[in-house]
Order: structure tokens, then sequence, then C-alpha cells
């Protein structure tokens, strides 16, 4: 086997260690047998032998297994989403964030929890569908803005439209907080994210686009290569630059979005997943797009993993979490690589 | 090969390139000439169909905006400025990337052939020992070459240069023109080049088009269109004397 196969297969290895971590550990303290027990029975339907508790099996299956296929799901989907929107705005700092996702999913948000329970049709999916579509909205505002300016979509453009756009949601969602106080607490947690208390149907819903999602991206991976050397000689080695960006973006904007409705806004993961994934296995996007969804899944885990284990019985936004860990680790890399940089050239 | 009839480009402010008819025939070195904001590049941009434009071009007798953009690629191609680059490509895979016109279906990588067009390209502009390099780490002159040989990889029959040679010493500007010299005499194909230093366009071009606020102010051979007047009254100076006088410097080294 080659050597990048080798990194796939120490990766994949990887991701279900840390899904099964994700799965044992807890306040509710679980033996890694029974685990790995309920799980054996739940996957195969063959009985272990071994006497498991109905509570734990409960609390295992229920409750820990829905939340960590959630967080990985959401990771794994933010992660690819920041691959597409980096290799589209041409820079390996951009995020679906960039473009209005997280603004236009938290206003829409906000609107539902002020407008109480009236939109309660929609049940427990409520909320998660208002955010969904706030998200996306805003990004087809975005790019629809965009275009109308620049025909051809360019980079500038598009960063530009997204980050006033974003600040003008933003300032929206102030004031409305602001005449709703009320709801202040409770949009602000979902705005700094959670995977507690979700129920399998979470997972199951974002499967499917995250599949989609997945499956469109890869389909585009010799583009988004192209893409990395500018505008125009992308399209002078033949893509229709116009066309690309605009199925690329609207895919990465649903993924993020149903990331984002479903998990409250989690930052950096988009950014991190990315960034260690390129640098293990380069910056082909065919291998890339997997890769980096896999470390997403990974990370977002652990990160929620140290959201509720660090200070129990407490249990930490896991949106503050990454941007705790983030944040410095992102700043080290950077500062690494400019000492590099200047070593280089001396 | 390259016909040019009545193109204008704006981009909403005038005219930037107005007016033009020209065409250029198989196995011609055409260089665009003229000052800053004159149009060159606008054009050469057009051309290649990079930008919206009025009139007609057409190719083979083809009008280029009919043609998809992946079948122009297949038989144009543009090699400009050294871009900003973010990605760690290899030079190998970015090489490779000049096949995207030739390589059919949305999964599918290159063929062995392709890869062996690649390596080809690759040893012509003498970069295989560096063909495992990251283009972030490589030297300008290096990702030049690089470019150039995914240009090739095109397998084009027209090349367009948007001053390609910017921002590289003396000794990568003639290799770079040399390996395009070779190319052309090879394939008999057309070279359509915007250079800001009339020293190359005096050095590459068959004919020139001579622009002066984005219209033709001359078009002739090289020698013609250079010695002439007009040239003198576009570029405000009295320009083959100056060029006489730092010819005249050198000599007494």
């Amino acid at each position: 086997m080659s050597k990048q196969t080798w990194k796939i297969v120490a990766c994949c290895l990887f991701c279900v260690l840390v899904l099964f971590m994700g799965m044992s550990l807890g306040s509710a303290g679980i033996r890694l047998e029974t685990t790995a027990a309920v799980l054996w029975e739940k996957l195969t339907g063959a009985q272990t032998g071994a006497p498991v508790d109905k509570a734990q099996a409960a609390i295992v299956w229920e409750l820990r297994v829905p939340r960590v296929l959630l967080a990985f799901f959401v990771g794994a989907a933010l992660a690819v989403s920041g691959v597409i929107t980096q290799s589209v705005l041409r820079n390996p700092l951009a995020s679906p964030y960039t473009m209005g996702v997280s603004s236009g999913a938290s206003l829409a948000a906000a609107l539902y929890i002020t407008a109480g329970a009236a939109p309660a049709l929609a049940g427990r999916m409520g909320l998660p569908l208002a955010g969904f579509f706030g998200g996306l909205a805003s990004i087809l505002l975005v790019i629809g803005l965009a275009s109308a300016m620049d025909r051809l979509l360019s980079v500038h453009t598009l960063v530009l439209t997204g980050m006033v756009f974003s600040l003008f949601i933003s300032a929206v969602l102030t004031v409305l907080l602001v005449l709703f106080r009320e709801n202040w607490q409770q949009v602000f947690l979902w705005q700094m994210g959670s995977f507690a208390m979700r129920s399998w149907a979470y997972p199951a819903v974002l499967l499917p686009f995250l599949l989609i999602g997945m499956a469109a991206a890869v389909a585009f991976a010799k583009e988004m290569d192209i893409l990395a050397f500018g505008e125009q000689a992308a399209m002078s080695v033949g893509v229709n630059t116009v066309a690309v960006k605009w199925v690329l973006l609207l895919v990465s904007a649903l993924l993020a979005g149903a990331a984002v409705s479903l998990s409250g806004i989690i930052g950096f993961v988009d950014l991190i997943a990315p960034h260690m994934a390129r640098r293990i296995f380069g910056p082909g996007h065919r291998v890339l797009l997997p890769m980096a969804a896999l470390y997403g899944g990974a990370l977002m885990v652990l990160a929620d993993v140290a959201a509720r284990t660090v200070l129990p019985p407490l249990e930490l936004p896991v949106g503050a979490v990454t941007a705790l860990i983030g944040a410095p680790f992102f700043a080290g890399i950077f500062i690494l690589q400019h000492k590099r940089q200047r070593k280089g050239q001396a | 090969m390259i016909r040019v009839e009545n193109v204008s480009v704006d981009y909403g402010l005038g005219d930037v390139v107005h007016d033009l008819s020209f065409s250029v025939s198989k196995g011609e070195k055409f260089c665009i000439a003229g000052p800053n904001g004159s149009g060159k590049s606008t054009l050469v941009q057009a051309l290649g169909r990079l930008l919206p434009y009025k009139g007609r071009i057409y190719f083979e007798g083809e009008e280029i905006r009919q043609i998809p953009r992946r079948k122009l690629a297949a038989s144009m191609a543009l090699l400009s400025q050294i871009p900003a680059l973010y990605f760690a490509y290899s030079v190998r895979q970015t090489v490779a990337m000049g096949r995207y016109p030739h390589v059919k279906g949305r999964l599918s990588g290159l063929s062995r052939a392709d890869w062996d067009a690649v390596d080809a390209c690759l040893e012509q502009m003498g970069i295989l020992d560096i063909a495992d390099r990251p283009i972030t780490q490589i030297s300008g002159g290096q990702l030049q070459r690089t470019l150039l040989a995914r240009v090739f990889a095109q397998s084009p029959k027209v090349i367009l240069l948007d001053e390609p040679l910017n921002h590289l010493d003396l000794a990568c500007q003639v290799e770079l023109l040399e390996h395009l010299e070779y190319w052309q005499k090879e394939t008999q194909g057309v070279i359509i080049a915007v250079f800001h230093d009339l020293n190359l366009v005096r050095l590459f071009a068959d004919r020139v088009l001579l622009l002066d606020s984005g219209r033709m102010a001359a078009l002739d051979e090289c020698g013609k269109v250079l010695a002439g007047e007009t040239v003198n009254r576009v570029f405000g100076m009295d320009v083959s004397s100056w060029m006489r006088s730092a010819l005249a410097k050198w000599e007494k080294i």
C-alpha cells in the first residue's frame, strides 16, 4: 500500500477510536465493556453473554450514541463546508460563517424563539428548521447581491458582501434582543451550540444532507483544485467558474445550514479540520474532502467530550470549547509558519 | 485562425477597448503593445473569453462564445502574471490540471496517456526534478515554468500571454521566451502576447498591434510599428532614440 493509503487507514482508525471514546466517557460512569456490549448487541442483535444493566444500556443507546453521532456529523458537515468555502474564496481562513450562514441562522432562530409558542406546529424540529432556512436564505441573499454587483462573482465581492451582510444581520439581531430581553438567554445558549438532549432524530436528519453534500463536493473536486489558481486561470483551463461557484456555495450553505440548525453556531472546526487534513493529505480535493470530514467529525466528538466532562456536573457549550481550544491552536500554527518562512528566506 | 470583428469592451465607464478588428493567422507571433491603460490586457482577456465584450471573435470560424468553455480550453490557453497561491499543490499536480479540458467524466482521473503528457511537459520545461515539491515553496521563475508547463499540457493551438514575464529576472525571461518560441516552431501554433517591455516586443513579435486608449494606432510588422512616428506619439516620447541611447551605454561597458 502507498504511504497515502496508510495515512487514510490510520485516520479512519483514529475516528473509530474517538467515536468509541465519545460513547464511553460521560458523567454516568459506564465501563468500556458495557458500552462495547451494548453496541455489539444493538448492531448485530447477538447477545454477548455479559450481563448489561438496562438503565446503563439506555444511557448508552438512547443518549450517548445519538449525541456522539450528531457531533460527528455536524463536525464533518462543517469541515466539508469549510473546505468548499476556502476553495471558492481562495483563502485558507475563509469559513461558511464568512458568507453569513451563522448570522442568518441566528437571526431566524432568535425570531422563532421570540415569537414564542406560535410556530410550535413544527414540533421539536421547529427551531432547527427556522435556523436552516435562515442560514440558507442569508447565503442565497449574499450570492444574489454579489452577483448583482459583479456577474463574475469574484472573490473580493463575495467576501465583502458576506461580511457586510453578516454585520448587518448581527445588528438586527442585537436590536431584536434588546426589544425582547426575556429571550436573551435562550438565544445566547442556542448560539453557543450544544449537542445535549438530542435524540436519534437529529443525526438521522443530518445524515442525508451530509452524504449528498459530500457527494456533490467530491464531484467538483477537480474544479476546486483549479480554482486555487485564480478565476481567470480557472476559466482559461476550461472551468465554468460562475456556475461552479454557485453550485459549490449552495452545497456549502446546505451543509453548514443543516449543521448549524441542529447544533447551534460552533466555530473553528470548519477551519482547523481542513487545515489539518491539508497538511497530512495535501491540498488535492478528491482526498481532502473526505479526510477533512473525518477529522472534523472526530474533532467535534472530542470537543463535545471535553464540554461534558471537564467541569462536571456543569456542561460547557461546545462552541465555547472549540473556540477556547481552536483560537490558540490556530494562532500557534500561524506563528510557527511565519517563523519557518522567515527561516526559509534568510 | 483568429478573427476579431468590431470588438469593444467596457467596464461600465466607457470603452476600454474600442471597435477593434484584425486577424491573426496560423504560426504567427502577435504582440499587443501600448502604454499603461491602453487596453492591452483587456483585449487579450476578451480574446480568451475571460470577460464580456461586444462584437465578434472567431476561432477557426466559430464565435468563441458559442464554444463551451471546456472545449475552448482544449485549443486555447492563457499564461498571466504569477498569481498569489495559498494551497500547496505539487508541481506535478499543478501541471496535471492542464489536462482538465481533455479528461471527460466528472469523477474520472487522468489516464496513463495524460500522465505521460504531463511528464513530457515537466521534462520539456526542465522541472521534472522538482515535480513533487509544493508550488508554495519554489521560486518565482520555477513557478512560472510550472505554469507554462501547464499551458503546454493543455496542448493548445493558441497561447495567450498576459504579461507573464513581470517580476521575473532577465535569465528567467529569456528562458521562458525560448520555450515559447520553440513551442511555436514545433506546433505552428499562434501566440498572442501582451508585454509591457518594448524590448520584449521587438525580440518576440512578428506583427504588432499598437493600442492608444483602446483604439488601434498601428498594426503592422514589428519593425515598422516600432520605428514609426506613431509609437512616439502614443508613448509621448522618442522611443527609438531612447532605446538606442540605452544600447550605446551598454556598448561602452
